[in-house]
């Protein structure tokens, strides 16, 4: 590989394409600076097309293709699946919507947007920012899918693909939108109509045409309560078949009861009735659930263990390797995974030995070594030479997938929690209903059959909670607002209110409170002088276990030396000739020292996976590596642990015990868990009545996140993969948590006060319902100023609290 | 009087062709993508003579 480049020593250089750091390497390149070949490429063909406005639309444009596992894909090559993806396609044309989670700002819109300049095969393209996909339209004699795929994916846009279901462009809002829109329409109609009438103004003269005003009302009603008003009767509906009430009840009788009297003074006693309060009613309600159902959609919250494998495998049939999707294969076929490939499938191994890398599901960092004739687990990741497998079990019939198809759990969570709104309707309703009825009989017994039936429809039409309705969406909907902005998405109202109540915290530990990626490296014995470790690096570098790679990147720049007889032996070491007079050997103390004995090496082996290192049979010492904990995790855990009881369930060892137990008690912390046994804790803490949230990061975490009362996933990034949860947070943000809690009780609080407010206007309207006396034009004025009230009340006091508590940090977020 | 009647079914009418405007834009998409079209309004297109395959501009 000869190019104008060269590697010079570490210094503070940003990536030209990326704008991240060049930790690594740095290649120099007419002037400019990259961080790994593929930016460079990307830069080129960036170029080459004349699209280099690309770098000044944005700073940091590019995404880093440094340490990208290569995507593969082949099973775009058979027609039928590639078919299956599109959204149209004709003699000619084309069109898919793809999923590029990596588009992540301004300058990947446009570059994306010019794609037909980098293949004339390519039409058109449109993005959408915020659900991250790409319209594109192609013409398929020109170009195939699988071109279309890979050019995307060279630009550092991989398309993810789902079996399942191809992307609809249609907006799920839409039909809330045209609700909102009727609701509007009719509410500042009909207002206009009922004005002269609440005035007293006699405009016409003539009674024969003031009548109009009342009929144009009862006509544009109709639209509002069966269109506008429809999804409140028939959630009601569904509530009362199960023998049960929720908020929409009490709301459809207020409705409905408010349609029908009107109806009656139109056309029996020549009255207004309240039709324009209806509409009002009902475009302020939709409005409060529209707020709350807008929410993330780029961020998936529901991505289950299917998205993780691949969509297609290798299968040998016949001698000759072919492509298939995943849902194909059946017990008995035999898989080629390559390096780097992910095992689809509970299978038998057929090669001599693999190691695989469990840390996913397990969360232990250092791959597992198994033999010819081992069982091994779908999930985990091979690291080393291409293997074959026989399948035993159908993907879906995977250990993993069953963990994650759990359906008791599923089933389980719902019934325990029950929305603060849901559970006062219940008794709001019956005491409602029962005023209706007593101030009903109370004025028949008094012989007023006029007022009886006046004063129990008004108390019904009064009484329904739209404002109630109100509190929980719109300041529950802020509050999820308020908390995306300092890096922690929801996934409903629901996990805000959850959040509130959460009393126990329990963390995973890798990956979670310390970083995935990066560790602590030191050297016990001498370091050697920069030509070994030069030799010492070059022989790192052919290895791909995340040891090696951390030892690695701990090493200074060097220059590239000649290697010779390479072998890694899994579990064991590395051994390799460098320059022609190293002979160097780094692993296993066993593997290293031949006859050596004994050390003189400082070494804490519980604490440290170490690493040894003999140069030409002479032992120099160990690497010592040590997870790091994210930046501020002293200070936040120290804050949590006042308040809440902290658990810590680790797939790993227990190397950090010590530090650890400072926040957490001992009894509480749990080390080499399976996820099977973290979901069984999970459970077992939920039986002790704990709300507990669980914080973790990987797939090993997800049968845990999701039968915990609130599973917050931690994330490196919007793009990354996150198991099934209630939220997913940046790890970078993790130090809010006690702030994030904190404004989720304060939320809950300002509910509180919404329900109060509410109450307050309810008792004054109902005093006046009771007797008989409500007039139209008090209902048009009660109902808006209560319903605004409590909008008012939440937006502010959200924002107050979010100011309050998030002071520092919203400075940062630009809140 | 009868201008008054007139005039009612005339703004009736308006209000209607507004609220079927809504509708229409609402159902061919236009509220979907509310984020991206603020972006791609800032950029010049100044390589579009050059190169234009792109049908609906």
């Amino acid at each position: 590989m000869k190019q104008a480049q060269n590697i010079v020593k570490k210094q503070k250089t940003t990536c030209k394409h990326c704008g991240e750091l060049c930790e690594e390497t740095l290649i120099n390149h007419n002037g400019m600076s990259f961080c790994c070949q593929g930016c460079k490429l990307v830069y080129e063909i960036i170029q080459e097309n004349d699209l280099g406005e690309f770098y000044t639309i944005n700073e940091k444009p590019g995404i880093s293709k440094r340490s990208k596992e290569t995507t593969l894909f082949e099973y775009l090559k058979d027609e039928t699946f590639a078919d299956s993806q599109l959204v149209f396609k004709n003699e000619e044309i084309s069109k898919i919507r793809l999923y590029l989670p990596a588009i992540h700002c301004s300058a990947c819109i446009w570059l994306l947007e010019k794609l037909y300049k980098l293949h004339d095969g390519i039409i058109e393209s449109r993005v959408d920012f915020s659900q991250k996909t790409a319209s594109i339209t192609f013409n398929h004699h020109k170009v195939s899918l699988y071109d279309v795929a890979q050019l995307l994916n060279t630009l550092g846009y991989p398309p993810v693909f789902d079996t399942e279901n191809k992307g609809t462009q249609k907006s799920p809002y839409r039909k809330i939108w045209m609700q909102i829109g009727v609701a509007g329409f009719v509410f500042g109609n009909s207002m206009l109509f009922s004005l002269p009438e609440y005035f007293g103004m006699d405009i016409f003269g003539t009674a024969g045409v003031q009548r109009l005003f009342p009929l144009l009302n009862a006509l544009l009603a109709i639209p509002v309560l069966l269109f506008s008003a429809r999804d409140y009767f028939v959630s009601a509906k569904t509530a009362l078949q199960q023998k049960q009430i929720n908020m929409d009840v009490p709301i459809s009788i207020g409705i409905i009861t408010l349609f029908l009297y009107s109806y009656y003074i139109i056309f029996f006693e020549h009255g207004l009735g309240y039709l324009d309060s209806l509409s009002g009613l009902i475009f302020f309600l939709l409005i409060g659930k529209y707020y709350q159902q807008k929410t993330f959609d780029h961020l998936r919250f529901d991505r289950d263990v299917k998205s993780f494998f691949p969509l297609a495998v290798t299968k040998i049939e016949e001698a000759k390797e072919k492509q298939v999707l995943l849902k194909q294969i059946l017990p008995g076929d035999t898989l080629r995974i390559r390096n780097g490939e992910i095992i689809p499938a509970d299978s038998l191994l057929l090669s001599d030995s693999a190691s695989i890398d469990y840390s996913f599901i397990t969360g232990e960092s250092l791959p597992e070594v198994k033999n010819k004739e081992d069982l091994i687990y779908a999930g985990g990741r091979l690291k080393g030479a291409s293997i074959l497998v026989q399948v035993k079990k159908q993907a879906s019939q995977s250990y993993l997938a069953q963990l994650w198809d759990d359906e008791s759990l599923a089933n389980g969570n719902k019934t325990e929690v029950q929305q603060i709104a849901d559970t006062i309707s219940k008794y709001f309703t019956m005491v409602v209903l029962f005023l209706a009825t007593a101030s009903f009989a109370f004025w028949m017994m008094n012989g007023q059959q006029d007022i009886a039936w006046r004063s129990f429809t008004s108390v019904l039409i009064i009484a329904c909670p739209c404002a109630l309705a109100l509190a929980t969406p719109v300041t529950l909907g802020q509050a999820m607002r308020l908390l995306a902005k300092v890096g922690y998405f929801t996934k409903n109202s629901l996990a805000v209110e959850k959040l509130a109540k959460v009393d126990t915290i329990v963390f995973d530990k890798t990956g979670t409170l310390t970083y995935p990626d990066k560790a602590n490296v030191s050297f016990s014995g001498e370091l050697p002088s920069h030509t070994v470790l030069a030799a010492v690096k070059t022989l790192l570098n052919q290895s791909k276990h995340p040891v090696s790679r951390i030892v690695y990147n701990w090493l200074p720049s060097y220059p590239e030396l000649t290697i010779s007889e390479f072998k890694e032996i899994n579990g064991q070491g590395l051994t390799a000739c460098v320059d022609g007079k190293y002979r160097i050997k780094l692993g296993k103390r066993s593997f290293v020292e031949t006859n050596y004995s004994p050390t003189p090496f400082p070494t804490n082996e519980e604490k440290h996976t170490t690493v040894y290192l003999s140069v030409n049979n002479e032992v120099l010492g160990c690497f010592q590596i040590e997870h790091v904990f994210r930046e501020g995790a002293t200070e936040f855990m120290e804050q949590l642990a006042h308040s809440f009881d902290l658990h810590l369930l680790s797939g790993d060892n227990d190397a950090e015990r010590s530090k650890l137990s400072t926040w957490i008690k001992p009894d509480n912390m749990q080390f080499k868990q399976l996820p099977g046994r973290k979901k069984a804790y999970i459970e077992s803490l939920r039986t002790a009545h704990k709300k507990a949230m669980m914080v973790g990061d990987g797939l090993n975490d997800a049968g845990a996140l999701k039968s915990s009362y609130v599973g917050t996933a931690i994330t490196e990034s919007s793009s990354q993969f996150s198991p099934a949860s209630d939220a997913i947070m940046m790890g970078k943000d993790l130090n809010l948590l006690p702030q994030i809690l904190r404004f989720a009780k304060s939320s809950y609080k300002v509910v509180i006060i919404g329900f109060i407010v509410s109450f307050i206007y309810n008792v004054l309207g109902l005093s006046i319902a009771v007797q008989g006396q409500l007039s139209p034009v008090f209902a048009a004025i009660l109902m808006p100023i209560s319903s605004v009230t409590v909008v008012l009340i939440a937006t502010i006091a959200s924002r107050i609290n979010a100011q309050k508590i998030f002071k520092n940090s919203l400075n940062e977020h630009n809140l | 009087m009868n201008i008054l009647i007139l005039l009612i079914a005339v703004s009736l009418l308006v209000a209607l062709g507004f609220l079927g405007a809504f509708i229409w834009a609402i159902k061919s998409g236009q509220f979907d993508d509310s984020t991206t079209p603020s972006f791609r309004m800032l950029w010049d297109d100044a390589s579009k003579k050059k190169h234009n395959t792109s049908k609906d501009h």
